[in-house]
């Protein structure tokens, strides 16, 4: 199900190939993505598309209204997080975590790359019981990491991109996790040495293996495509408030509406490029004086 | 529970129930189904008040405008109803959801569910406030206003891509019509060419405060249905031969959706919640119907609509034995 959206989001071979089980709803999401409930009640596995700036917010009750039936629907929104920052605000979706990440019955996650959303998309149809929100980054990036040989996904676990001791940034999707990747290599020409965690859980977490991946480490960073305020850094702080000798925290994202402008332009402004980034995680390692 | 249900609240009123059986015997003196569907109908108020009596709240001015329409559809028209599993079945839900009470009281009456949860309504493991599929019979969560033209669509498209088949009874407030979504939905209905949706407007001309007209008009209100292309027709949604005439009409149109714009009375059954308040707002929506003054509203809720006499004459009779019942279940 689609919501005018396939030229942009390259579906159109996907309608080609399945005409009959295309359905395309017009620009009216809460009536897509009813129908999507109307369906799941009758037994079909939707999956329904739009932007993240719109499917989530314009159709937040019927997502609630959808997951209080307990049915199964996949949701894939494309274009989430800050870039492309060149459409503006309207089109940023930096705020789709905290409309439905309370959601029950409702497992949100954002893939690293190509690879994980083939795997995600998997899990979503043939193992998770209950319905997936995908955020989806719609710009080609490139990025310096890969996910380790044999990775698959366990629920509420995130995986060790590059290994570090000191500190440790947690982040998620291609673009994130690729300054993050970025500012560690930054860090450790600054004699830190910092891990590299993608985490592409957007609201569970797996506690144990989050104290362990952080135990000992003196800070971690986290790094939302998102506002800061109820994204994953939110999540990833309250479970290790409660931990005994919690390392460090330091919350980053979006702080205010984003900024429209080229796409490193944008990541300056709001200061979450790799060089920023270095420049905060050495800032809050360093005891004030 | 004894043989029927007398319970005392705890402002000393006492509540009268007519337990299905009651109901079945006074219908098998009727050998018209319409009229015997008015006479179930009477029967689904008076348990319908007596619930939101005991559960202290619900939506009982919009259960008592959709009860003749939703007893004429449950009685006469379902068939194999709210089974989507199976090849062929007819589905209704109430988009707005407020009127759960009535239709669990036609629940019960028809057997579908057992007579103890006429005691349960609102309360922990019985019967919710809005519909939720938890309870047998319910077809989709509703209460959240403007879903129920999108979530039949989806139904009804899932249907025939699975090869099977049944029509689709949406009953909706006016009030109701007020949400974008309601709005969204009607076009792609049609061009989908859902001929197997009806939808029933319960057009009771009073929302949840106030009257629709001094709240948000919905001005021409059949010109606009039928300029989005739906089929529409327009009727007395308490003359139980006009719904199901309707309700006949609708099912032969089979290239475009049907909408009823049935004309109801907020309230209807009882006098007094018939009207809106002097101060401009309606004081039966929601919430407890009365304090107190319980025995006036059962009292008009089973005599207040003057019927041919020997439908009520049955009624009534079951209405007393009802009430002899209670007073020797009651005493416990």
């Amino acid at each position: 199900m689609d919501a005018d959206l396939i030229l942009d989001t390259g579906l159109i071979p996907f309608k080609q190939r399945f005409p009959d089980r295309y359905v395309e709803a017009g620009i009216a999401e809460q009536d897509m993505v009813s129908r999507a409930g109307g369906m799941a009640l009758e037994g079909l596995l939707p999956v329904v598309h739009s932007f993240a700036c719109f499917l989530p917010a314009r159709a937040n009750e019927q997502f609630y209204n959808n997951a209080s039936e307990k049915k199964k629907i996949i949701y894939a929104s494309s274009l989430a997080g800050l870039l492309p920052a060149g459409p503006g605000h309207s089109h940023q979706s930096v705020r789709d975590i905290s409309i439905v990440g309370s959601i029950p019955y409702l497992t949100l996650i954002e893939p690293a790359n190509e690879f994980e959303t083939k795997l995600v998309l998997r899990w979503a149809v043939e193992k998770n019981p209950e319905s997936t929100y995908m955020r989806l980054v719609s710009i080609p990036v490139e990025v310096p990491f890969s996910l380790p040989e044999g990775y698959s996904l366990e629920r509420g676990k995130g995986v060790v991109l590059k290994e570090g001791g000191d500190a440790a940034i947690i982040a998620y999707g291609p673009i994130m996790l690729s300054e993050s990747y970025k500012a560690a290599q930054l860090l450790e020409k600054n004699g830190v040495s910092a891990a590299v965690i993608n985490l592409p859980w957007l609201n569970v977490i797996d506690e144990k293996w989050l104290s362990e991946v952080t135990r000992g480490r003196a800070l971690v960073a986290t790094l939302d495509d998102h506002y800061k305020t109820f994204g994953q850094g939110a999540m990833i702080s309250q479970v290790l408030a409660a931990l005994p000798n919690a390392p460090l925290t330091l919350s980053i994202g979006l702080d205010d509406i984003p900024a429209c402008g080229t796409n490193a332009e944008v990541l300056i402004h709001h200061k979450l490029d790799a060089e920023s980034l270095a420049q905060r995680i050495i800032q809050a390692l360093t005891p004030e004086v | 529970m004894g043989e029927l249900g007398g319970v005392q609240t705890n402002t000393g009123a006492k509540l009268y129930f007519i337990l299905p059986a009651e109901i079945q015997k006074g219908l098998a003196t009727i050998g018209d189904p319409l009229k015997k569907t008015e006479l179930f109908a009477v029967t689904g108020r008076l348990n319908t008040l007596s619930m939101i009596m005991e559960a202290g709240s619900g939506h009982i001015g919009s259960s008592f405008s959709a009860m003749d329409i939703v007893s004429h559809l449950w009685h006469n028209v379902l068939r194999n109803p709210n089974q989507p599993q199976e090849q062929y079945s007819d589905t209704y839900f109430s988009s707005k959801g407020h009127d759960a009470p009535g239709l669990y009281s036609v629940f019960i009456g028809l057997g579908l569910l057992p007579a103890e949860l006429l005691h349960k309504l609102r309360r922990l493991g019985g019967l919710p406030g809005h519909p939720d599929i938890s309870t047998p019979h319910i077809a989709t969560n509703t209460g959240s206003l403007g879903m129920g033209i999108s979530k039949a669509h989806g139904m009804a498209l899932a249907r025939r891509m699975q090869k099977k088949s049944g029509r689709f009874y949406v009953l909706m407030g006016d009030g109701e019509l007020q949400e974008g979504q309601f709005w969204e939905s009607l076009q792609p209905a049609v061009n989908a060419s859902l001929g197997e949706i009806t939808a029933i407007i319960d057009h009771n001309k009073i929302q949840s405060d106030a009257l629709i007209k001094e709240t948000s008009d919905l001005g021409d209100i059949e010109q606009k249905l039928r300029a989005f292309g739906w089929f529409v027709i327009r009727i007395d949604g308490h003359d139980i031969s006009a719904i199901a005439g309707a309700i006949d009409e609708c099912a032969a149109v089979q290239d475009r959706p049907q909408i009823i714009i049935a004309d109801t009375v907020k309230g209807k059954g009882v006098s007094f919640m018939e009207r809106i308040g002097e101060d401009g707002y309606y004081k039966f929506h929601s919430g407890a119907p009365f304090g107190g003054g319980l025995s006036k509203g059962v009292g008009r809720a089973s005599g207040a609509h003057p019927r041919p006499r020997h439908r009520t004459g049955h009624f009534r009779n079951s209405a007393s034995c009802a009430r002899r019942a209670a007073k020797s279940t009651a005493a416990h």
